[in-house]
Formats: structure tokens, sequence, C-alpha cells
């Protein structure tokens, strides 16, 4: 084991201890209002820190989640600081995956041409770690704009091939981008694991990305079916060519059968989701439950600090997204047990 | 010393009497009672007492507001029969509905008072400045608004930069901006909404502030220090008041305790139609003080019977152990309960226990403080782990003088030993090189003892057993400890230069105890009056092969095991070595200092490492031999 792998491996074991429980996930199901959540994350969880100069009373649901991201995204540099020089392109995957985010939530607000309500969910402190500059792509009101911004990086070289004119930004093809963007990103990610990482940490790190992109098919597929009613081809096409642990032909079979056939393989399938057949399955739960479940195994058992780093991420996005979950529910006035019944943990 | 014996013990009475009865009951410290659904079960025509108890809730909701007063309430000891649950409740929610209403004054004079300060922070970033704060706020065509922006998003109002509006940041800390910004009254709205959308706070400055910054900081101050002074007294009329409550309150708490504890002890009663009873185990020792306790009521019964005289009940274990071993009981509870019929190995632990440690921790200043740790630990935090931290200390203080070490220095006890038994210097040096084997072998000459040991306690544990297979033919049986032994002993008379490995001893001694280890299902089969092999002899054949092999590997693993106590007495005195060697290179009092936090650092590191191994030992080592911890534990209904 490296000093790397020793660093990165101890202090995100100990960094987990710190992790919401489930008591104070239950604390959190019965707070009334954005202020209550806001006080019990600063009075009585590690978020304390980032939450300390911070009125209660004042604050607002977005800029609570804005420093609720930033926390998040420091631990992972505090992770990050200490990785081994010949690994660090594939601990920068993840700036990459928010590199795409960004681009692609430009993209969403020249469609609409709504900009003034970007600006405030507009990341900053992200600048100094990303390959482009973001305060700049923050001004972009054109394609050409933002092609000007992405130009010296790999994401030019997709987005030309979809360049409207100005005026034209309706036109923008967004599934079409989106699709090519992450499967560049995932082509580039299995690349990257291929080229720098050896033994299990390579067979660890291709079964968590390999994972997501498979389960984020079969989702895909679910939704396509259930709510869009689709032609085979629209779904065979939007899927990303992974098979690790479903073959091609199962792949196919997904495809083709009926939604309830379709639900009844994936439950007897490599993954085993538990799903149900109901009319308001949420299939992302099974999802990130499985995802969960595996990332917390590797924190505790893997040998190999990248395994451990991309593990330990899961885990902390997947913590923020219960507290989004929270603060929504209290947001819409939903009941606490069905907000419950959304978190993974 | 070792299980107390037990007496089964019935008490009957009319219904009438229940409620009299009960509140004996619930303070009897000496009884352990059994479900009556045990009886009722299995019995027709009786019944279980199924009142809905309502007194949870209401106990409840008073600790709720007892933790949001936040008092710590006094003791008191309140049992009455006569009770209004109505007058506990209005009184409670009246003592709330008074905190809550003195909190909200309270919570909103800190709002004001911060907000006020807030306002200072503002008015003091502008202090220097030659203008009237009602003309600034009076102004018609110019609006004008102080607060605080977060920092990331002061980066952000770039991209509003063809708007009309001017920005001024006075100060930062580590989140915020506390800063203006000013606009027309055309476009206050639309501003208003940029710099709420950025989170901007806006810290209203109070229309009581007049003139000029500096005047206005004056009167904020002044404003502050008023708000300051009441809300001093708001504290204090609430302290006052929880003062007042809290007696009452421990009055309230006490007795709802009492009555909740009363009906929950509803589910030991056993409804016999106009009569009830309640059927559990007292120690034999206890009987006596039992019917003395329940002398005043002459219309209860109390049988007392011999503890198996009911076969739907186990007795359940108490242990009764002796000043040196009681406290190690709590390591026998970690395991398991010893069985009634069983025996306690507490005792048996506490010696083995104390010996192993104080071999492995033997310092004679090291035990002392570990004597007088424990004896703080117990007297003041009442911890059962400071009361075997004398027992332990006591031994590591005799193994010290034996190895003759005082807090690390080899030579302290020298003229001790010189004086006592006419040495020149300590008899052992645990770091010379002539010592380490001797250490060694005499560490496997100790597991191979204990194991035969707790062999030999396994034998007599199942020396009564109906079904002799364990007895005889297990690895902790007879078969075991006549294989085990005749190893242990060969090797101990070769090394000693007697030749006892002979074609005779080693087929009756050794070879046919392993065959009776590697037969002991079918054997015990045979005994049971079924077929030896039912499922075919070569099938048997190898799976007890692999099994026979595991039996031989552990007797190897268990034996060596105990090599760690020479370990651990060769690391100790290293590990002391270290602290002494760089005591001396320090020199005078930085060498002082060395010495005390080695002296520390060893006892809390090897402390708690020596006390995790031995544990091991006796869980691992000794416990898998002998003891397997199914009996059921003796609970009063206060556990």
């Amino acid at each position: 084991m490296n000093r790397a792998t020793g660093v990165i491996a101890s202090k995100a074991r100990s960094m987990l201890g710190s992790q919401l429980h489930v008591s104070e996930y239950e604390e959190l199901l019965h707070k009334r209002n954005v202020a209550e959540i806001a006080g019990y994350l600063k009075n009585s969880t590690a978020y304390a820190t980032a939450l300390k100069d911070v009125r209660e009373n004042y604050i607002h649901r977005g800029q609570l989640e804005d420093i609720l991201k930033k926390e998040t995204f420091r631990k992972m540099m505090t992770l990050y600081r200490y990785s081994d020089a010949s690994q660090q392109v594939y601990y920068k995957l993840h700036l990459q995956k928010i590199e795409i985010d960004l681009i692609l939530s430009r993209i969403r607000a020249l469609i609409s041409q709504s900009f003034d309500s970007t600006i405030p969910d507009l990341p900053l402190f992200l600048n100094p770690y990303i390959c482009y500059d973001l305060k700049k792509l923050g001004v972009v009101k054109t394609f050409d704009e933002l092609l000007d911004v992405i130009e010296k990086t790999s994401y030019y070289k997709v987005l030309i091939h979809y360049r409207v004119k100005k005026g034209k930004e309706k036109e923008i093809v967004y599934a079409k981008i989106e699709h090519q963007l992450l499967k560049k990103y995932f082509e580039e990610s299995f690349r990257i694991i291929d080229k720098t990482l050896r033994g299990e940490s390579r067979k660890q790190c291709y079964e968590l990305l390999a994972s997501q992109v498979e389960l984020d098919n079969i989702s895909k597929i679910y939704r396509l079916k259930k709510y869009f009613d689709v032609d085979e081809n629209v779904i065979r096409k939007s899927l990303f060519p992974v098979s690790y642990r479903i073959r091609k032909a199962a792949w196919e079979e997904l495809i083709q059968c009926s939604l309830p056939q379709f639900i009844e393989k994936v439950k007897t399938g490599p993954y085993h989701l538990p799903l149900e057949n109901s009319e308001d399955l949420y299939i992302e739960y099974f999802i990130e439950k499985y995802m969960y479940k595996l990332a917390k195994k590797n924190v505790y058992f893997a040998q190999d600090a990248p395994t451990v780093y991309s593990s330990y991420l899961i885990l902390i996005q997947t913590e923020l997204n219960n507290i989004f979950s929270i603060i929504e529910g209290v947001r819409y006035e939903a009941i606490s047990e069905d907000v419950e019944q959304l978190l993974v943990y | 010393m070792g299980i107390a014996k037990m007496k089964l013990v019935n008490i009957t009475a009319d219904n009438e009497y229940l409620s009299d009865v009960l509140l004996k009951f619930v303070d009897l410290d000496y009884f352990h009672p059994e479900l009556a659904t045990k009886f009722v079960d299995t019995v027709h025509g009786l019944t279980t007492l199924n009142e809905e108890n309502p007194i949870t809730e209401v106990l409840n909701n008073v600790q709720e507001v007892v933790a949001r007063l936040n008092v710590e309430l006094p003791q008191v000891n309140v049992r009455s029969r006569d009770y209004d649950l109505e007058e506990i409740t209005s009184y409670v929610d009246g003592v709330d509905s008074e905190f809550q209403r003195i909190d909200n004054i309270r919570q909103d004079l800190k709002k004001v008072i911060q907000e006020n300060k807030d306002a200072l922070v503002q008015i003091k970033n502008i202090e220097n400045m030659d203008l009237n704060l009602d003309d600034l706020f009076e102004c018609k065509y110019t609006k004008i608004r102080f607060g605080r922006l977060p920092i990331q998003n002061v980066e952000k109002l770039q991209y509003y930069r063809n708007r009309p509006f001017i920005f001024k940041s006075f100060s930062t800390d580590d989140t915020y901006s506390w800063c203006l910004y000013m606009t027309t009254e055309k476009y206050e709205g639309d501003v208003d909404n940029i710099f709420s959308s950025l989170y901007f706070e806006r810290i209203r400055i109070p229309e009581f502030v007049h003139g000029t910054p500096g005047r206005a900081k004056e009167s904020l101050q002044e404003e502050i220090d008023s708000d300051l002074k009441q809300l001093e007294h708001v504290e204090k009329v609430l302290d006052e008041k929880k003062e007042g409550w809290k007696e009452n309150l421990a009055k309230v708490v006490s007795e709802l305790s009492f009555l909740n504890h009363t009906y929950e002890s509803y589910k030991y009663v056993v409804g016999l139609g106009e009569r009830f009873s309640i059927t559990g185990f007292v120690a034999e020792d206890d009987v006596t003080k039992l019917k003395e306790d329940f002398q005043e009521l002459k219309e209860v019964e109390i049988e007392v019977r011999p503890a198996h005289s009911d076969k739907r009940l186990t007795p359940p274990t108490k242990l009764k152990n002796g000043w040196f071993a009681r406290p190690f009981s709590m390591f026998i509870e970690m395991y398991g309960t010893p069985e009634y019929d069983g025996f306690d190995p507490t005792p048996i632990v506490a010696i083995t226990y104390s010996v192993l440690f104080g071999m492995m921790f033997g310092d004679v200043g090291q035990g002392l403080c570990v004597i007088l740790v424990g004896w703080l630990a117990s007297k003041y935090k009442h911890m059962k782990l400071g009361d075997i931290m004398i027992r332990i200390g006591i031994f590591s203080t005799i193994f010290g003088f034996v190895f003759g070490s005082v807090f690390g220095n080899e030579t302290m006890l020298n003229p001790f030993y010189h004086a006592l038994l006419g040495l020149v210097e300590k008899p052992i040096e645990v770091m010379s090189a002539g010592f380490i084997l001797p250490l060694l072998m005499t560490a496997v000459g100790i597991g191979a003892f204990l194991n035969m040991f707790s062999i030999v306690l396994n034998i007599i544990s199942h020396s009564k057993d109906e079904n002799k297979a364990e007895f005889l033919f297990s690895q902790n049986g007879i078969a075991g400890f006549v294989f085990y032994g005749s190893i242990v002993l060969g090797v101990a008379l070769t090394a000693m230069g007697c030749k006892v490995f002979n074609i005779f001893y080693i087929v009756i001694l050794i070879v046919l105890p392993l065959v009776c280890i590697f037969l002991k299902e079918p054997l015990e089969r045979k005994l049971e009056g079924h077929e030896m092999f039912p499922e075919g002899f070569g099938s048997f054949c190898m799976e007890g092969f692999f099994e026979l092999f595991e039996i031989c590997l552990s007797y190897i693993t268990n034996t060596i095991s105990y090599l760690r106590v020479g370990g651990f007495v060769l690391s100790h005195a290293g590990m002391m070595m270290a602290v002494t060697m760089i005591m001396e290179m320090a020199g005078g009092f930085a060498g002082v200092i060395i010495g005390i936090f080695g002296n520390i650092l060893v006892m809390c590191l090897e402390g708690l490492i020596v006390g995790i191994q031995v544990l091991r030992l006796e869980f691992y080592e000794m416990f898998s031999r002998y003891f397997t911890g199914n009996g059921r534990v003796f609970k009063t209904i206060n556990d």
C-alpha cells in the first residue's frame, strides 16, 4: 500500500464518522422550515463549521444549499490533496463531470433565455479547479460565446457540431449534446482507469463506474418506456454502450420487452434491484441505494486510494441529496414519512 | 462463591390486594419475575392484565417539558396511591405555557439585540462620514440599503454591472461582506430583487437612530445596553421561576415514574379468576427477606418451591462472588451468562486474568499507578473497570518485584534483593539474551497448562450429562485431555532428556484418543441407539478428516497463542528501556519530564493492549473450551 492509499483511506474513513446518522435524519425530518433545518445542521451536526456565521432565521434555501455544496466540495478536495501524482488524472475525473454539468446548465439557460436566475447558483468557488473560465461562462448569452469560453478544452470538439446561430437558441438539440458529452466523459473515464490504474484498483474503480453507467441506462429505459412510450431505436440510441454485468443480448431484451417484463428482468437481473411493479415506482431510489451500499463497502474494505476516493464521493453526494430532499419536502410541505422514503442511508 | 441457589416463589392473593402487592413488588431488587404469558399460554382459564397504561404519555410529556426547561431536578421519592392525573397534567401544562411565554420574550429580545448589533456594525463602517442619517434615509429619489452579502456572491455582482446601483463593501469576515448598495426609486424593486437573489441580508437601521453616525452609534449602543439589561432581567425571572418549579416537577416526575413502573409490572401478574399470582425466582438466602417484606399483608400467600419444580421455567443465574472475583463478572457477562446448573467461571477468570496481566505489565511503579487510578475510577465514577484495575494492579506490582522494574528503572530494587535475598542484583533480567528463550518457553508452558485446565473444567461440567459423548469423546473431553496432555508431557519429558515417545505411548495415548475424537459423532449416535454412519462411511471420513485437521491445528494455535505473554513481557521492558535511554540522553529536568510522559504513554498504550490481549486469551483460548454462556440473566423488575 503506498502512502497516498494509507492517507486517503484513513482520512476518508475518519471523515465518514461525521456523516449524518439515522437519528439525525429523523430529527431533520421533523423540522418544519428551512430555518429549523439550518439551525439543526449548525448546532448539532458536522456542518457546524460551515454554517457558523449563518443566521438561521434569515437564511434562504438556496443559500443553505450553496453552503452545503461548498462544504461537500471542500471534503472532496481534502482527500484530493493527498492523491498520488501518477494517478492524479484519475482523481480529476470528478471535476470533469462538474465541468460538463456546468456547461449543460448554461445550455439550458440559453434555450430558456433565462440568464438572471442562473447567476445565484453559479459556483464561482470552483473556478480555480476547472479547465475553463467559469466567470466568463456566467455571461454567455449565445452558443458562439459558449464555444469561445470552451475553445481550448476538449468539449469544444463535441459542441461545435451542434452550433446554432444567435437568435436560434431554441433549436439547440440539448438531448444529443448531453448524450455526447456524457458519452465522451464515460469513454475518457474508462480509458483513464485502464491506463492509470492496476490490479484490484482498476477492477474496483471499473466496477464503480460501469455499475453507475449501467444503472443509469436502466433508469433511462424505464423512464422512456413509462413516460414517453418511445420507439426501441430511440431508447437504443439514448443508452451508453457499456456491457459490464448486463450483456448486449440482455440489453436488447430489456429494450424490447414490455414495462412489467422489464421490471421483472431488472429484479432478477445482475443488480437484483428490489423493484415493485407499482404506478409510483421511483427507480432512482433503488439505483442510488445500490450505489450507496457498494460505495460504503468499498470505503471500509478497499485497499487502494482511487476506489476509496470515488466511493467516498458517492457517499457524500448521497448525503447532500438526502438533505436537499428534506429541504424540498419542507418547502412543499410534504409529509415527513413520504420524504423519509426517498432518503438513502 | 459461584452461582446463587434459587427458589421458585409464588405470591398469591385476592384481586382486591393487587395494588398493595404491586406497591411492594416494584421495589424488590432481589426478585426475578416471570412473564404471565408463560403460564397463560399453557393453562386454560388463566388471564393476563391488559389494562392500558395511561401514565406513559403523561410522563413523556412531563419529561419533554423538563428537557425544554433545561433544569436538573432534585432527587425525591414520591410514591402515592392517591393521585389525580388531570391535576398533574394541568399543572405541567401551566408550567409549560408560562415558560413558553417568558421564553418568547427572551427570544424576541435576543433578536432585537442582534439586529441592533448588526446595525451598529454598519454604523461603525460609516462613522467617519460627515452626513446626517435622517437626511440619508429621507431621500426621496435615492434608496439605500445596509446589510451583508455572502462573500462568494460579491463576485457575481459583475454580472449586473449594467444595472443602476452602486455597491460599496466596508468590511468582510470569513463568510460575509458588510456593505451597502444604493439605487434610485424607479429601479428599487429590480435592484432589491437582484440583491435578494444573491442572498443579501438587509440590516435595518432602527427608527430611533438619528443624526450623525457618531450620534447614531451612541444611541444604538445605549439601546443595546438597555436591551441587554432587560434580557438579563428576563433571564433572572426565568431562573427564579425554574427554581420554584423544580421541587414540584421533581415530585411529579417521581410519582409518575413510580406509577408507570407499577403499570409495567402488570405483565407479570397472572389472573386466577378472583385471585392473582406473581411467579418468580429468588435466591435461597433472600427467601426470608421476601417473607418479611410481605409480613404486613396477612392475606398474601407466599409459596416457596425448588428451582426446577416448574418445567416451563428455567432458573436464572445470579452470580455470587467474593471481593476479589466480583468485578470480573463484567467480563463473563460480555461473553454470556453461565447456566444455572453449570459453574461460574468468574473466580477462574479473576485469577488467570490478574496473573497474566501482571506478568505482561510487570512494573512496581506502574502497577501502583494502576491501583491508584482504578481506586479513583471506582470511588468517584463507580466504574467496575476501576475495581478490576485495583486487582490487576496488585499483580503488576508483584511481578514488578519479580522483574525488578520500577517505572522502567531496572536497578532501583537491587538493594532490596541484596537485603532480602542476599543477591547482588535482581534475579531476572528481562532484556538479557539468555532470558528470552526461557521466557517464551515458560509462556508456552503456561498456555499448555491453561489449555489442559480448561479441558478439565469442561470434563467436570459435562460429567453429569446424560449424553456422555461430550464428556468422553470430544476434543475438550477425556479423549482430548489424554491426547493433548500426552503430547505436552511427552515433549516436556523429551526436553528434559527422558524419551517417552515409544510405540505404546504413541498408540495408546495419542492415536487412540485421536480416533475417539474423530469418531465422536458416530459414537454419540451409537450411544443413543442410532446408526453410526447414516450418510455412509466415505462421506463421514471426508468431512471428519478436515474437522480433525482443524482440531489439531486449534490445539497448536491455542498453545502458541500464549507466546504473546512472553512477547508483551519483552515489549514492555523494551519500551521502558527506550524511555529510560531518552531520559538519560536529555538529562536534568527535561529528562524527568520525558520520564513522566514516557511512563504515562507506556501505561496507557501497553495497559490497554495487554488488557485486551489477556481478555482475548480468556475468551478465545479458554472459554471456547469450557464455557458456553447459555444461561438466563437474573433480572429484577428494576433492571
